[in-house]
């Protein structure tokens, strides 16, 4: 630290100096504390209590409201169907995204026209996607059923209707968002790619599959575990799609954990049980995340 | 590194300290301030100097007080309403609410449009954990055991009394007052209700070779009727009987003609598992399954009036708030009748009343009345009946020009208020939200497949008992 010219009591400098730090961290931490410390506090604190319609005042239940869930057929399968959500759909967008990053980069005469075609879903809100989703899909007369019907497919698709379907269907209208989300991302990294390793390789004899192998994708290596980490919480908290399209339904199938939550607290006022599940959720979201961060670590290993 | 902290340390020297505390006190201040004004927003700033009692009579005053532009404070409402039905009602009830506004200086309503009935409650108690409610909001005539138990809101006797002949109860339909009636007193006014009914394309049952005019009567005649209808190609589909959004109620309608309602005896029981659930959920699945008048799998509420108008599907049930959405979209004659009957006719009311809440203060209480007041006036019941298809909520409506001249030339308009006649209170009781939805659940399970129609009941009567235990 610079010693300021006039020194009269070095410590007092100091200690005003720190001062002057804690002050300019105190918004900041300010802000933290009250809209994230806070509220994480009063949810374990709320998870903890039973505060539902029959009992507006809280009250201590211990673990009660987890034992609940445990033994509830209905969270169970809504983790089902939001790991299965993340399963249909993460893997499809980290790979789809670097085909899609791939064609932008090298589509020379239309590039434009290739790059707004994948970029455009991502700047549209969430909601009128799966409004103008939801219209397409619609059975009988929709643009998607009536396509099928034209190459000969059943006379009547209703994928949204079908407790089979609707999941997948769902998934299909988040992937084509996240897809293109990702290739944003997978582009940066093509882009960041060193011309020089790419050149030495090649004057070693490399092949396109030993390059691909051995000096691209370890290079990539570190975009794509951000991309698939932000392909799964995306996912994990998908919302709109299942708010608008389904509602969770046909009998839950698409009921996912986010929107469950939202219907355990605000429909059926049932606090308790939500800060569970928002627990449970949290705890989800938090080794989602450890396991990409040792994923990031690797990347060391791999080079 | 080192090189940005010195930047770092240059930049703060540059500012004195004395103004750099100044900034950040008043940052922080403005900050606290700026939440404090956000969290109190609701609190009525203004001074008690209004009196609405006048209640709808109450223009003189305010011509008399327009030339002074001092003095009299506007009560603010904030007014929560839902659309469930086809059509463009928000339209409808901002034109209403400025209305309102125009011939009431003192009180000021805003209109919040605020999704549809399920939408709506959320927000509601959302709001209610805030300590924030609307002043005035309409949600469904079933919420009322949920909004005791959260005690969110006041009964409207006193201001019954207080409007006194000016306002009187009785005018109202029994069928939809009962809703609106608990513990003793009276809690809300009935505003946009509604029954299901049956919607016929006349074109396509001409087509099929019988009097577009008689309706199918029993579920039996349906679907011989859909069937045909079906045969000569003029429709896709025969009937669609939505099982979503408000599966659960036209779902209630089929139990009560198979012979029994869902609602149990009090709001802490429920009858889900009973031999009419079954037949009725039977009828459903078999009406896709095994006589295939019907599509698979779980029907789009809101997309069955389109489906309908757009001519695809020769009968539909749905809403008769959605009446003048269908009329309007449908390009060939439309016929309306009662719910086909099985052991008898039968139908649960439906649709919203208009409630206030208790966290409010006295002055905006009252201000919400007169606009209760107001909004379901005679005139104004009939007009908004002839605007959306909903049932006119009282008597004296139906004595108007404007209903009378409308019933005469859009007779389609008569059906559901001849169905009061047989109808039930819609599914309620404690956590009614959930119980409609174990229902609705029950009917997707046996619609998709999932589970048999048995099984789906025995579920749902299960978990029902399970939350309903809570209240016992």
């Amino acid at each position: 630290m610079s010693q300021p010219a006039t020194s009269r009591a070095p410590w007092r400098s100091q200690l005003r100096q720190s001062l002057v730090g804690v002050a300019l961290v105190l918004p900041g931490f300010a802000a933290i504390a009250l809209f994230t410390l806070y509220p994480l506090v009063s949810l374990l604190w709320l998870s903890l209590h039973r505060q539902n319609l029959a009992h507006p005042q809280p009250r201590w239940a211990g673990l009660a409201n987890f034992a609940a869930l445990a033994h509830d057929p209905l969270f169970w399968q809504v983790l089902r169907n939001s790991l299965c959500f993340v399963a249909l759909t993460t893997p499809a967008a980290v790979a789809l995204g670097l085909v899609f990053a791939w064609w932008m980069e090298h589509a020379r005469p239309v590039q434009a026209l290739v790059r707004f075609c994948f970029l455009h879903p991502i700047v549209l809100p969430p909601v009128s996607v799966a409004s103008v989703w939801l219209f397409l899909l619609t059975p009988d007369y929709g643009l998607v059923s009536r396509v099928v019907q034209w190459l000969g497919g059943p006379a009547s698709l209703a994928l949204l209707r079908d407790a089979r379907t609707a999941l997948l269907a769902t998934a299909l209208v988040h992937l084509w968002r996240q897809a293109g989300f990702a290739a944003i991302f997978w582009l940066a990294g093509l882009h960041a790619l060193d011309p020089a390793l790419t050149e030495a390789a090649r004057l070693d004899g490399a092949g396109r599959w030993a390059l691909l192998r051995h000096v691209w994708l370890p290079q990539l290596w570190p975009i794509g575990v951000f991309v698939s980490a932000q392909a799964t919480l995306s996912a994990l908290q998908a919302f709109d799609m299942v708010y608008v399209m389904t509602q969770g339904g046909p009998n839950n199938a698409t009921n996912l954990f986010l929107f469950h939550i939202y219907e355990t607290q605000f429909t059926f006022g049932d606090v308790g049980q939500a800060a569970a599940l928002s627990v449970v959720f949290l705890l989800l979201v938090l080794a989602v995340t450890l396991v990409h961060v040792v994923g990031l670590d690797r990347r060391g290993a791999m080079t | 590194m080192t090189d940005m902290a010195n930047q770092g340390m240059r930049w703060g020297a540059a500012l004195r300290p004395l103004t750099r505390r100044q900034m950040l006190v008043g940052l922080a201040a403005g900050g606290i301030a700026g939440l404090l004004a956000a969290c109190r927003s609701s609190a009525p700033a203004t001074p008690a100097t209004s009196s609405t009692g006048a209640g709808s009579n109450a223009t003189p005053q305010g011509a008399s007080a327009a030339p002074a532009t001092v003095g009299r404070a506007t009560v603010e409402l904030t007014f929560f309403y839902p659309v469930g039905v086809a059509g463009p009602l928000s339209k409808l009830i901002q034109q209403l609410v400025d209305q309102f506004n125009q011939s009431h200086p003192q009180v000021h309503v805003t209109a919040s449009f605020t999704g549809d009935y399920t939408s709506t409650t959320t927000k509601v108690l959302t709001a209610l954990n805030a300590h924030q409610p609307p002043d005035v909001a309409i949600l469904l005539s079933t919420d009322l055991q949920t909004l005791l138990d959260l005690n969110a809101i006041v009964p409207i006797d006193a201001f019954l009394t207080q409007a006194g002949p000016d306002f009187a109860l009785d005018d109202f339909q029994p069928a939809f007052l009962k809703n609106s009636q608990a513990q003793g007193k009276t809690w809300s006014v009935p505003f946009q209700r509604s029954t299901p009914v049956l919607y016929a394309n006349q074109a396509a049952l001409q087509a099929a070779g019988r009097d577009p005019n008689a309706l199918p009567q029993t579920w039996d005649e349906l679907v011989e009727v859909a069937q045909r209808a079906m045969q000569t190609g003029k429709v896709s589909w025969g009937v669609e009987i939505p099982a979503t959004g408000s599966a659960y109620w036209l779902f209630q309608a089929l139990c009560i003609e198979a012979g029994h309602d869902l609602n149990g005896d009090g709001p802490a029981s429920v009858a889900f598992d009973t031999a009419a659930s079954r037949t009725a959920l039977h009828w459903m699945v078999d009406l896709s399954r095994t006589m295939r008048v019907m599509p698979t799998g779980a029907i789009d509420w809101s997309a069955t009036p389109t489906d309908f108008a757009a001519g695809h599907v020769a009968f539909v049930y749905h809403s008769t708030g959605s009446l003048r959405a269908i009329l309007n979209q449908a390009s060939f004659p439309v016929g309306v009748g009662f719910l086909p009957k099985r052991e008898q006719y039968g139908t649960p009311t439906g649709g919203g009343n208009l409630y206030i809440f208790r966290e409010i203060p006295a002055e905006r209480q009252q201000a919400a009345w007169t606009f209760i007041q107001w909004m379901t006036a005679p005139e104004r019941a009939a007009q908004w009946a002839i605007d959306t298809g909903y049932v006119p909520t009282r008597r004296s409506a139906l004595e108007t020009a404007i209903w009378r001249d409308y019933v005469a030339k859009t007779p389609q308009a008569r059906v559901a208020l001849d169905q009061l006649a047989y109808s039930y209170p819609e599914l309620n009781g404690h956590q009614s939200g959930q119980l409609q939805k174990l229902v609705s659940d029950a009917v997707q399970a046996a619609v998709t497949g999932q589970k048999s129609p048995e099984q789906a009941l025995a579920d749902a009567q299960r978990q029902a008992d399970q939350i309903l235990a809570a209240y016992r």
